[in-house]
């Protein structure tokens, strides 16, 4: 029972988190980088040297390699930074709070489970064979690649979501906001590139550096959610500890994340 | 600051998750079978390699708990210990993915490969059997091995079944580890 009870403790302190960030920016400028080299000159990515094979692993366009990995790893992070928004979100509002402000933190699950199947479709390529599996169901067959066209209308549509989202919920800290809508901004896009890259195909051209903008509207716009929703998390708790000292998150504890008063209120 | 509280309940959560990303990643690769080889990404692959970047990042936790931990030296050296699994978890995960290890051994190696590869995993095992003291760290160690080397075995299906079982050994490893010493604190 004694050991029922016991508990571990992790703390993150926000300059650690700041670190963090700076890890995953690096890691992020120097993924695109290479991939400026690669797309510059294609021949140096030759898997039978050395040098060619490690930068092969780091090339975007390609699957199953490393630069695939991080990038997946990335959006698996933001979904997980979702998930603590969604714990620290709930009881906001208090009491006075009407129903539907009540339920607004349910709006951090879908965002959630996007970022965790885009992590899931980064390795799997899974968008792609869908979209050559169901070719016949794309209804702008000249005009948009497999893919795009079979989930335009999902894309949209989450699109749509995480716009209003964003901006009727992370309306209490700026900073989040304005970076969450950047970053949405930037993965819509993502399959607008896809468009391009079909017209470069079409008429025989190379895609130049088509492939780094793609992959690096994906890759920082994944970044730039996290940050949002890490900075996001620790707003809602500084706000949470101005008024209720010493409650912090406890991951799977409902009792320790209490009934807050309104954000907007209580700023003035 | 953000503060995690993890108790019995999160341990057994997180290892289920481990279990069912498991399971659904060998259903993928018996179900896809030789579709692996077409130049698209791998889905059976994320499961495993989320799996041990888990297990990387409690491995992780487990160094930041022992060096914490009253008794100087000895304790101390243990600690190191966690951040070589963490380490090996972290690669292990890419590899999954990015299937390095065997890539290299080709480019270094050539026809030879497979032979260069398990020779080069037996020695690193080798070592790392004598350096790391701890039960947990050496069967970490043992599931690397495991998970690199599983390529060897003779049909797809059964190497990833090992490679897939070897991942899911090696967080169940690192998180017990970090349950024992939550026990210990």
């Amino acid at each position: 029972m004694q050991e029922e009870n016991r508990q571990l403790k992790l703390q993150i302190t926000a300059r650690q988190l700041r670190a963090f960030y700076l890890i995953i920016c690096a890691g992020d400028i120097g993924l695109l980088a290479i991939n400026c080299l690669i797309c510059a000159r294609p021949e140096i990515v030759d898997r039978n040297t050395p040098l060619g094979f490690v930068l092969s692993q780091l090339n975007l366009a390609s699957e199953n390699v490393i630069g695939v990995w991080f990038s997946s790893l990335v959006f698996l992070l933001v979904a997980f930074a979702a998930m603590l928004c969604f714990w620290v979100d709930r009881g906001a509002g208090g009491a006075q709070a009407s129903f539907i402000q009540k339920q607004l933190h349910y709006g951090w699950l879908p965002v959630a489970g996007i970022c965790a199947v885009l992590s899931f479709d980064e390795v799997g390529s899974i968008h792609e064979r869908l979209g050559e599996s169901f070719d016949s169901l794309n209804l702008f067959k000249d005009h948009l690649a497999a893919w795009v066209g079979l989930f335009a209308p999902l894309m949209a549509l989450v699109a749509l979501y995480l716009l209003i989202f964003f901006f009727w919920r992370v309306s209490e800290s700026r900073l989040s906001q304005a970076l969450a809508l950047a970053a949405t901004l930037l993965w819509i896009s993502a399959p607008a590139q896809e468009m391009i890259e079909l017209k470069f195909k079409l008429s025989g051209q190379a895609r130049g550096f088509e492939p780094v903008t793609e992959e690096g509207a994906e890759l920082i716009g994944a970044t730039l959610f996290l940050i949002s929703f890490a900075e996001y998390t620790i707003a809602r708790l500084k706000l949470q500890r101005q008024y209720l000292p010493g409650i912090q998150i406890a991951s799977g504890d409902r009792s320790v994340v209490p009934a807050m008063p309104d954000l907007g209120v209580s700023r003035d | 600051m953000i503060e995690f509280r993890f108790d019995n309940r999160e341990f057994k959560r997180m290892r289920s998750l481990a279990l069912i990303a498991s399971v659904l990643s060998l259903a993928i690769f018996w179900f896809q079978g030789a579709r692996l080889q077409d130049g698209r990404g791998n889905p059976a692959a994320w499961g495993p390699s989320i799996i041990l970047l888990i297990g990387a990042m409690a491995a992780m936790i487990n160094f930041h708990l022992q060096s914490r931990m009253p008794g100087a030296l000895p304790d101390n050296v243990r600690a190191f210990e966690w951040i070589v699994v963490s380490i090996l978890g972290l690669w292990l995960s890419a590899d999954f993915v990015g299937n390095i290890y065997s890539g290299l051994m080709r480019v270094f190696a050539g026809g030879n490969f497979r032979l260069a590869g398990a020779a080069i995993a037996l020695t690193f095992v080798a070592i790392g059997w004598m350096l790391l003291r701890g039960f947990n760290q050496r069967m970490a160690l043992v599931c690397a091995f495991v998970i690199e080397c599983g390529r060897l075995a003779p049909f797809v299906k059964v190497n990833q079944a090992l490679r897939v079982c070897a991942a899911f050994i090696f967080t169940v490893l690192t998180l017990e580890a970090m349950r024992k010493m939550m026990r210990n604190t």
